[in-house]
């Protein structure tokens, strides 16, 4: 299950709304952006909170297990 | 003016100047209560006579009497804490560069409490607390550390007075002086420090553990330049328009065979700053999948 804050920086304007309806579309609850430094900018969606010990930065599993 | 008096005018504006400079480092306006309130309050609420008076008597007398005494309690424990306040503002403001920040903390408390033992305690809770803090700067931290522990002090208490004041409403049967001493020691320890060492420290790993959540629930992705993440992106949304449909079925997938790593169909066009290299070989799968990427549109 979908769960957590997605964060995807670098987002260039044009592609802003863009990028915005895609996370929409993926089912996130929240979707926010920012303005970065270097004239990009910063979406972060949200999801519902991971369950318990359930990280969604567990990436030590390999994608051919 | 006569020479003579130039010694005596100058002793004059001397103690007034030393004693204007002693306000200004308490900080606190000064206490219209004569100096013997507190024993006052001592000899007569805190003594076994006026115990015993009210263990004779019954009915309203006896709860006037319970409310009397709890009050005049706490009318005596706000003394005291006023002077522990007090005694620790002063040792705050007047530091100097390079005092020793224990050394200090104890003189604060050293001031106000006679008892050897609570002295070790509150030696050893300082010490452990604020001394891990290091030794830059010791000065400014204390008076920092200083006005969060009182402030800290000051919420401990009035919750623990909120409990007295909303049980006293209750008749004495309910709510007996037995009972009312044991919320009063709280109140007495509520304006520790040790107490507010504990409720700060308590706030700070609540806070911190919310952090660590927050931060361990984030999936952090940057733009990725790869042919494979484009190809996916144009998949998910032909002609530029996100396709549900295959945005489901791809999270289907992405859940199927790698449901550890909680990604997001949109997310895989895009790389995991914290893993690089993991999303391009689950991409170059996805597109490899043909009943995947046979997914229609509608």
């Amino acid at each position: 299950m979908l769960c957590g804050i997605h964060t995807e920086s670098g987002v260039p304007e044009e592609e802003l709304s863009f990028r915005k309806s895609m996370w929409e579309a993926n089912g996130a609850t929240s979707i926010t952006s920012k303005a970065d430094a270097g004239g990009t900018y910063t979406i972060t969606a949200v999801f519902p909170p991971c369950p318990e010990g359930a990280s969604p930065d567990k990436h030590n599993k390999s994608p051919g297990d | 003016m006569p020479a003579a008096n130039l010694p005596r005018r100058a002793a004059v504006v001397l103690i007034v100047g030393l004693t204007a400079a002693c306000s200004a480092i308490e900080g606190y306006p000064a206490d219209p209560q004569p100096g013997t309130a507190l024993a006052s309050l001592q000899q007569k609420y805190f003594a076994d006579k006026i115990e015993e008076d009210y263990e004779k008597a019954d009915g309203d007398e006896r709860q006037a009497l319970r409310d009397k005494i709890i009050y005049a309690r706490i009318q005596a424990y706000d003394i005291q804490f006023s002077q522990f306040q007090r005694a620790l503002n002063v040792n705050a403001n007047a530091l100097n560069v390079g005092t020793d920040i224990i050394a200090v903390a104890l003189g604060g408390i050293g001031a106000v409490i006679a008892d050897s033992t609570t002295k070790s305690i509150l030696a050893a809770s300082s010490a452990g607390v604020i001394g891990a803090q290091g030794a830059i700067n010791k000065d400014l931290y204390y008076q920092k550390t200083v006005a969060a522990l009182i402030a800290q002090m000051e919420a401990n208490r009035e919750e623990a007075k909120l409990t007295i004041f909303q049980n006293l409403k209750q008749p004495d049967a309910a709510y007996p002086l037995r009972r009312a001493f044991l919320d009063l020691s709280v109140l007495n320890d509520a304006g520790s420090l040790p107490n507010a060492i504990a409720a700060i420290t308590k706030s700070a790993d609540t806070a911190k553990t919310k952090a660590q959540a927050e931060v361990q629930q984030t999936v952090k992705l940057s733009y990725s330049t790869s042919e494979s993440a484009k190809s996916l992106e144009r998949w998910l949304s032909p002609g530029r328009v996100p396709n549900a449909k295959r945005i489901q079925a791809l999270q289907s997938w992405l859940e199927r065979n790698y449901k550890d790593l909680n990604i997001a169909a949109v997310g895989l066009a895009r790389d995991d700053v914290d893993s690089k290299g993991t999303y391009e070989a689950i991409r170059k799968k996805a597109l490899a999948d043909k009943q995947l990427m046979e997914t229609p549109t509608k």
